[in-house]
């Protein structure tokens, strides 16, 4: 493509001849004819975007605030000089450059490669996707140039915040209560005794009560308590509603930081973490333990956006049949906008849950972006105050959570 | 994938303005461009910087590109006037008396010197800048009005009276004459910077990396260029001529027909070439200067940490080794195509000559044969837009690139 110098050289030149012509002034005539011939022996000299691009990331995933390391290896693969190349790595704009610079202008060799080596800070939690990379190139002068893209992209996932909060559960009034011994009295794998039962074929002889079967004559088996592991189960609130405040500071940021927290702490704890999402719709991840479902909690984290609108009731509903018994629910939710919320706690209660709603106080959220008059805020304030000590009266721990508190601080104001 | 990512590194040279600016390479594209600029003005004021033949017999003046004309006027007038015989700057300075190129390299050092002056000026601190800048205002204030100003002042305390400072017939008190000389001095000055103002704000422009004046610098001459081509013109000059004055302005015309081709080798009329000289400094000048200032501009917006970076060093030193590489290589080529492109036309005519003596061949010689510009400039055209085809016959980059490659492979093999 022609550049606005070269279509400036071109009708300058034409326009130098043709008025040289006519005036028979041979030195316009001369300069016209230079510039037209300087826009043809250029043509000859123009660059290419034949290059092979490697973008390699220090991590794959890392949490929110973390530092990224990225290297974009570019090489000539063509016979010819790459002219003046300019390289603009796209990076995601959520992301500041801490160090260095995504863009670099460069001359390539045939074979050449080179190197861009940037810093970006990722303060945003999300799914991003790197590249594609921009190329212009020109001949020396300026006078043609051409933009391409090279479709080379590389994906990363920026997982919500970890904070550390075993501290503010040993603190706790209700200490060790999520343990699986205090709560689920199932027999499985465990150390505790449960009970005594006749032998089945399949079972090990190492659990064979030959106390038991010398006194009865009957082959029995001490069966265990399922006492080391608790299914805990994490709603997350991502409706719509839960965006109010700033881009870093709303409550559903702090609610996936939350969730993040919650699973990192039962997962170290060999627990079983379950993970339900709902917006528009209800998406779960079953119960498991181990780094694997760390891993896909911190990533369905991570993608979590806000929209929709779905009630609390409907997702207890939907989730009933899954719920294992008596295990801990914790939901994250500013409660706001959805009258089933004492229902649906109601319920859970009912069926022996342990029921922790962690509710970031979306008033104050929203105060961090407009200003609320102090009679309307102080009414809002006293209404979700009444909202928080109904949802308590059906028998869950509410935690208030304001903006500035930290996880481990807030954790530790349970609301009976 | 995730990997290992090197951090970037620290070398030895560094894109520093401060670095950059003793950097061979850059100090070479400002050299090259402020050379080309002199050069330029050197021939413009050869081809453009003499009166009709008639004006010089007279001694008349006309606006061609020669200030000495100018200040010979104004130094009549003054001798006209009664003032002093001479102008105060001497004649070695202003140039005045020389001829040839000689009117011109004092003025040109000059020049340097005031281009010199404003560039390091600009180096200082704002605050120092600011204080210096003052006081040289201060300094050309006093310089003109120091004088009058104190010696009218104490002429009214002696004489205990308030009197305006001309008008009286004791010359004594008509201190205003004290603005005369150092007024004069200005006007010298100014006359100087006047038509030396292409070369002074292209040399700020080039050392002191500003765009604008290398700008400014080039419309002064394009427009320069093109009220010489108009004020020459038969048409123009026959209206403000009269029967006292035929020629007026007095504008020495360009030949309106290329003469016998006698330099380089029979390639070009000693006319034509100066004509061409005109437009490939022009070219290198132009290109020269701003590149050199994008090219600095480019490093000087780059992050520190990119700035120390070897890889972001040797990618800018590549950039300023080709840019060297095609000013030479593209300027020589661009001269040659023009030069060959202004002699297609012989070729044209030695082409229809071997075609036969028909009709046909021998309208073609006789409309091509016209010297007088149309057929030349049509040809020549034509030539160029062969050259430019020739583009996709000649894969030349290729050919290069094939060589570079070769050559570093060769380089990398050996011990």
């Amino acid at each position: 493509m022609w550049t606005r110098k070269a279509a400036l050289l071109l009708t300058s030149g034409i326009s130098l001849v043709l008025i040289g012509m006519m005036i028979a002034n041979f030195q316009l005539m001369i300069l016209g004819l230079m510039f037209i011939a300087f826009l043809a022996i250029n043509s000859w000299v123009v660059g290419h975007g034949e290059l092979e691009v490697v973008r390699t990331l220090s991590a794959d995933n890392l949490y929110k605030g973390d530092d990224l390391y990225v290297e974009l290896a570019i090489t000539n693969s063509s016979f010819r000089r790459t002219q003046q190349l300019e390289v603009f790595d796209n990076v995601p704009h959520e992301m500041k450059l801490r160090s260095g610079l995504n863009y670099m202008r460069v001359n390539l060799g045939p074979g050449e490669t080179t190197r861009i080596r940037y810093v970006v800070r990722c303060p945003l939690r999300g799914h991003y996707s790197f590249g594609p990379v921009s190329v212009r190139y020109r001949n020396t002068f300026n006078l043609y140039s051409q933009e391409m893209y090279i479709d080379h992209r590389s994906g990363l996932i920026v997982f919500p915040q970890v904070r550390e909060i075993e501290e503010a559960m040993i603190r706790s009034r209700t200490p060790k209560m999520y343990t699986g011994a205090m709560t689920l009295r199932t027999p499985g794998p465990g150390s505790e005794f449960y009970s005594l039962r006749e032998y089945v074929p399949g079972d090990p002889f190492k659990i064979i009560n030959w106390k038991a079967f010398a006194r009865t004559g009957i082959m029995m088996v001490n069966e265990k308590c399922r006492d080391a592991v608790t299914d805990v189960f994490i709603l997350l609130d991502s409706r719509d509603i839960s965006r109010i405040g700033t881009v870093l500071k709303n409550p559903l940021e702090m609610g996936t930081v939350a969730a993040a927290s919650l699973a990192s702490y039962f997962i170290k704890r060999r627990d079983s973490v379950a993970l339900a999402v709902y917006d528009d719709t209800l998406s779960y991840l079953p119960a498991d333990g181990g780094d694997k479902q760390y891993f896909k909690v911190l990533s369905s984290l991570a993608g979590v956006a806000p929209k929709g609108d779905m009630p609390l009731q409907a997702v207890t509903n939907s989730l009933a049949p899954r719920f294992s018994r008596g295990s801990p629910v914790f939901v994250i939710s500013s409660l706001e906008g959805d009258g089933t919320v004492p229902h649906a706690i109601r319920d859970l209660a009912g069926r022996g849950h342990e029921v922790v709603i962690l509710s970031p106080s979306s008033i104050d959220y929203e105060r961090l972006v407009s200003r609320i008059p102090r009679m309307s805020y102080e009414v809002m304030k006293l209404e979700r105050q009444n909202r928080l000590s109904a949802v308590a009266g059906y028998g869950a721990r509410v935690i208030d959570w304001m903006p500035d508190v930290e996880l481990s601080q807030a954790l530790l104001q349970v609301k009976m | 994938m995730a990997d290992d990512v090197a951090q970037q590194e620290e070398g030895l040279t560094t894109l520093h303005l401060r670095t950059l600016r003793k950097e061979w390479r850059v100090v070479c594209l400002q050299l090259v461009a402020s050379l080309a600029l002199i050069w330029l003005f050197l021939t413009m004021t050869r081809v453009f910087g003499h009166c009709h033949p008639d004006y010089v017999a007279n001694g008349s003046w006309c606006p061609a590109l020669d200030h000495t004309l100018t200040l010979d006027q104004i130094e009549a007038g003054f001798a006209d006037g009664g003032g002093f015989d001479e102008l105060p700057l001497p004649d070695w300075m202003t140039g005045q008396g020389n001829e040839g190129d000689g009117r011109f390299f004092v003025p040109i050092l000059l020049t340097m010197a005031i281009a010199g002056a404003w560039v390091a000026l600009n180096f200082q601190a704002p605050a120092r800048r600011r204080k210096i800048t003052l006081a040289l205002l201060g300094g050309m204030i006093l310089f003109l009005a120091g004088m009058f100003f104190l010696t009218w002042t104490f002429g009214m305390i002696l004489n205990l009276d308030l009197y305006l400072p001309f008008g009286h017939a004791d010359d004594t008190m008509n201190h205003a004459n004290h603005l005369v000389w150092p007024l004069s001095v200005y006007i010298q000055v100014l006359v100087m910077l006047l038509f030396l103002a292409p070369v002074l704000f292209g040399l700020m422009g080039i050392w002191g990396l500003s765009k604008r004046m290398v700008n400014w610098s080039m419309a002064y001459m394009l427009i320069f260029l093109g009220l010489y081509a108009l004020l020459s013109y038969e048409g123009v000059v026959s209206q403000l001529s009269s029967a006292s004055d035929p020629h007026a302005p007095g504008l020495n015309p360009l030949p309106t027909q290329i003469g016998e081709a006698d330099s380089l080798g029979g390639l070009i009329s000693g006319e034509v070439w100066e004509l061409l000289l005109v437009a490939i400094l022009l070219m290198v000048y132009s290109e020269t200067a701003q590149a050199t200032i994008r090219f600095l501009e480019y490093a000087f917006r780059l992050p520190e940490s990119c700035k120390k970076d070897p890889e972001y060093v040797r990618q800018f030193q590549s950039i300023l080794n080709t840019h060297m590489h095609h000013t030479v290589v593209v300027i020589f080529a661009v001269g040659l195509v023009t030069m060959l492109a202004l002699k297609f036309d012989d070729l044209i005519i030695d082409i229809v000559g071997w075609a036969g003596s028909g009709q046909w061949s021998g309208q073609v010689r006789e409309s091509l044969e016209l010297r007088l510009t149309y057929g030349k400039v049509i040809s020549a055209m034509l030539f160029i837009t062969f050259v430019a085809g020739l583009r996709y016959v000649v894969p030349w980059q290729r050919v290069s690139g094939f060589i570079e490659s070769t050559l570093r492979k060769m380089g990398n093999t050996n011990p």
